[in-house]
């Protein structure tokens, strides 16, 4: 039962605070959440293309191809998060007057398409692998279920915490989170880089797993919120900063682009008409 | 926050869902722990036992196996079978002894005293090695971990397995309380979303909680207050009106006396032209006032309802007929087609709506122009969506389009009071003739007259057969 | 249940030469990478269980981890102290980079059998 609660958790989790934050920010963004079923549907049929092709794919690259394939995911999720966090502080800035609900739109939906990429693929080949295994199907679900059901809580609270907020502070505090999962996302990649020998890996700079256990509970939470690493290596550590300024700076073009538009009076002009 | 009856349900099952699976979780984990700890024991004093089976019998230099106790196939002992336990022992110089079928020949685990988790025959073994501390024999007992695992996952997944199957029970019954709770707001909203715009009545709502009386008496002060208001002014304007019919009639006769002397003595043609502008200007005054009265009186909100079946074209007739004179005088070409239409409704108001429509018509249409009126039936008779259309058609200047709507506005006129066709007017008439429209729950549309060029006026109402209907 | 449950204690030399007399098979082979000067570890998972289940590397030093599939169903060899997890299908083998490492004992496990795909990395 652990082992399908902890993968399911781990999974679960990812995807659920990914998904949820971006809800919020999307009502905030003043966008309708259509796009969710579609975006949801082909993440779930890229996941399973995915885990359908894994053995082509691992062969890849020299037998490290789910490696490099994991570590595009993230980056390209890395990336996305922080084309949201633009999007949300140029609406945090101008309520209403800057929105670029396409460009919005298709940001969010390739997010969590992607997101389900990463997390559904992981989960299929778990149920798949037990499915063929034959083995205890009750503590599969049961496991399962508790996962899924301590992954939904947690999201359900996220969604209706942020919503809670005004839709400034909504965007601020989903940005932030954004902030970090996508600095977490990286330094994940960097670790499946330094798997495959195509980054400088070397000791690891600490070692904080007396503290908070990887496999604990708050382990989990804190791998999916900030990727916690017990013991990482310098070059996750580079590379979480690095995404962090990246975002930070993606933040600052968001607020400043938006200060070029109100300098520009015939454009706020035309935006005011349409409200 | 969209629906306070999804924010509920949700975030009380997600509380729910996450103490009761915490707890299972950890329910699971300590019971898992208890379980290995107890397992473990159990291999302790397996080789407790062994250790007392004096292995000396066997230092012939050759291992004695020793076969497994058939146990008769009962499902408690058949439990037992499946925690087969593995032993062997080895003398002081490490030479196998003895051991049971499931071990292997070559030694478990190292001649280290204590737990370790080995693999071999395919499986993972939890080993306990002991060394007999009298004979100096090493003592092993091994058991399966994945038999470990499933027993006592299967013991604990009884405990765990009713919290998770109550979850959707659970969720079901919060969503009905959750709706249940919420019904006194909904039922409150149907009250006051159901109100006709001029009840302006107390809601009154039995049981009603604690949490929503604030809301209720506040809406209740409001409504009390705005009726207030509107009552006021709905009495002032009456009353005004009402009070300036005796001052008028008065003035009327006097300066009928006046013009009267004036004519006698015939001296000053100025003062005489003087008195006939005066004698106009009162009279226009006493429409005014009538106007008004009218226009309260007929207001939706206001008017006592007693419909009877009324001609309409007969009721064009009359009117035609009662106001000819106006139109001969400003040399005016009347027409009147169509048949005889009835409709249910007020024989009063509806005659003060002909007579507005009619003189409104005439006013606005310069001498020597057409006005055209057209009764007819529209569609099968007997049937439920026969109408009666009343159409008025002038060949004045019209009315832009972009002030229909404003025309119905209380004295509301076309370019206030320097209209172009130079009429005086009260502003009131289209006004009246649409609350008299609306009491009949029938429909007035503006448009431009094709054949005249003027103003088309349409009134729609609802057909009424005498001879098929009861009621 | 923590997968990385073990009992304490060295392992000794001993272990080493146990573990390939029990299983029959020198699995547990080192060999120098020619080009990267990168030694080369090998493991085995078979009926969901690795061999070596002990798996003794140098410390301070890069080393290629070749782990074998022998199970036709996939399995994610997966280790928190490692930070590593990479899925092997069924008949296959993967590569994983470790190290370099600090001397100690680094648990690691089948993800999708965690219960019994159990084995450590000892650092020496």
């Amino acid at each position: 039962m652990t082992s399908a609660l902890i993968i399911v958790l781990r999974e679960v989790l990812e995807a659920v605070l990914i998904i949820c934050m971006l809800l919020a920010s999307s009502s905030a963004l003043g966008l309708r959440f259509r796009w969710l079923p579609p975006a949801l549907f082909a993440g779930l049929t890229g996941a399973l293309i995915y885990a359908l092709s894994l053995e082509d794919i691992s062969m890849a690259f020299e037998g490290f191809g789910q490696e490099i394939v994991n570590a595009v995911i993230l980056l390209l999720i890395m990336l996305l998060l922080l084309a949201h966090n633009f999007l949300a502080m140029r609406e945090f800035k101008a309520p209403k007057i800057a929105r670029l609900p396409a460009l919005s739109l298709l940001v969010l939906s390739a997010t969590i398409a992607m997101a389900m990429v990463r997390e559904g693929s992981e989960i299929y080949l778990y149920v798949y692998s037990y499915g063929v295994v034959a083995g205890d199907m009750t503590s599969v679900l049961a496991g399962g279920a508790i996962g899924t059901g301590i992954g939904f809580s947690l999201g359900t609270f996220i969604y209706y915490g942020l919503r809670t907020l005004s839709a400034r502070h909504c965007l601020l505090f989903s940005s932030i989170m954004a902030l970090v999962i996508g600095a977490g996302m990286s330094s994940q990649a960097a670790l499946f880089l330094a798997q495959a020998d195509l980054v400088p890996t070397s000791e690891p700079l600490w070692d904080s797993s007396a503290l908070v256990a990887e496999s604990s509970l708050l382990g989990e939470l804190l791998q999916a919120v900030i990727g916690y690493e017990a013991s990482p290596i310098a070059t996750q550590v580079v590379m979480f900063a690095g995404a962090l300024l990246l975002s930070l700076a993606a933040m600052g073009i968001g607020i400043f682009s938006v200060r070029n538009i109100s300098a520009n009076p015939g454009a706020i002009r035309t935006h005011r008409s349409n409200e | 926050m969209t629906s306070i009856r999804l924010f509920l349900t949700l975030t009380l099952i997600a509380i729910i869902v996450m103490v009761s699976f915490l707890s299972s979780l950890r329910g699971y984990r300590e019971s898992m722990l208890e379980a290995e700890n107890l397992f473990d024991l159990q291999l302790l004093e397996h080789v407790k036992l062994l250790s007392l089976l004096n292995p000396e019998l066997s230092s012939a230099g050759y291992a004695r196996v020793v076969e497994e106790l058939l146990l008769p196939q009962q499902s408690d002992l058949a439990l037992s079978a499946e925690m087969r336990i593995a032993y062997q022992v080895f003398d002081p110089n490490g030479a196998l002894v003895l051991r049971s079928v499931l071990a292997p020949v070559t030694q478990m685990t190292p001649f280290e005293v204590g737990y370790r988790d080995v693999n071999f025959n395919g499986y993972r073994w939890r080993v306990l090695a002991i060394r007999d501390p009298e004979q100096q024999h090493w003592l092993m007992a091994a058991q399966r971990y994945d038999l470990r695992y499933e027993l006592a996952e299967r013991v604990i997944l009884e405990a765990v397995v009713p919290t998770l199957l109550s979850i959707p029970l659970a969720a079901l019954l919060i969503w009905f309380i959750v709706g249940y709770g919420l019904r006194p707001i909904r039922v409150l909203a149907r009250e006051v979303r159901s109100r006709e715009a001029s009840d302006l009545s107390n809601v009154q709502l039995e049981g009603i909680p604690k949490e929503l009386t604030p809301l209720t008496q506040s809406t209740n002060d409001l409504l009390r207050r705005l009726q207030s208001s509107f009552g006021r002014e709905k009495r002032f304007a009456a009353d005004a009106a009402h009070e300036l019919r005796t001052p008028i009639s008065t003035l009327k006769v006097q300066i009928h006396n006046l013009q009267a002397e004036l004519a006698d003595s015939a001296t000053n043609a100025e003062a005489i032209a003087s008195a006939a502008d005066l004698h106009k200007g009162i009279d226009a005054m006493g429409h005014l006032v009538e106007q008004i009265l009218v226009l309260n009186r007929t207001a939706p909100d206001q008017y006592m309802v007693q419909f009877v079946p009324v001609d309409v074209f007969e009721l064009v007739r009359e009117v035609v007929s009662a106001e000819y004179e106006q139109i001969l005088q400003r040399d005016q070409n009347f027409e009147l087609e169509g048949a005889s239409a009835v409709v249910k409704g007020d024989a009063t108001a509806l005659r003060s709506l002909v007579v507005n429509v009619l003189t409104n018509a005439s006013k606005y249409t310069p001498s020597g122009g057409s006005i055209l009126m057209r009764v007819e039936r529209i569609g099968k008779s007997a049937s439920a969506d026969a109408q009666v259309q009343l159409q008025i058609e002038d060949s004045g200047p019209g009315i832009p389009e972009a002030f229909y709507e404003r025309v119905f506005d209380r004295f509301y006129r076309l370019d206030g009071d320097r209209h172009s066709s130079g009429v005086s007017g009260s502003g009131l008439g289209l006004a009246i003739v649409k609350h008299i429209v609306e009491m009949h729950g029938a429909q007035i549309a503006l448009s431009s007259s094709e054949r005249l060029g003027g103003l088309c006026i349409t009134i729609t109402l609802r057909a009424f057969d005498t001879d098929s209907r009861n009621q | 249940m923590t997968p990385s449950r073990q009992p304490s204690g060295n392992v000794g030399r001993k272990l080493k030469c146990q573990m390939r007399r029990l299983t029959g098979a020198a699995l547990c082979c080192v060999a120098m990478s020619a080009q990267a000067q990168t030694p080369v570890f090998e493991i085995e998972i078979r009926e969901h269980l690795f061999y070596p289940s002990e798996l003794k590397i140098p410390a301070g030093q890069k080393v290629k981890l070749v782990i074998h599939n022998r199970d036709a169903t996939p399995e994610e060899f997966e280790s928190y102290e490692l930070n590593r997890e990479k899925v092997i299908i069924g008949n296959t083998q993967g590569v994983v980079f470790i190290g370099p490492l600090k001397p100690g004992e680094y648990p690691f496990f089948g993800e999708f059998n965690p219960k019994t795909a159990q084995g450590k990395v000892i650092v020496e």
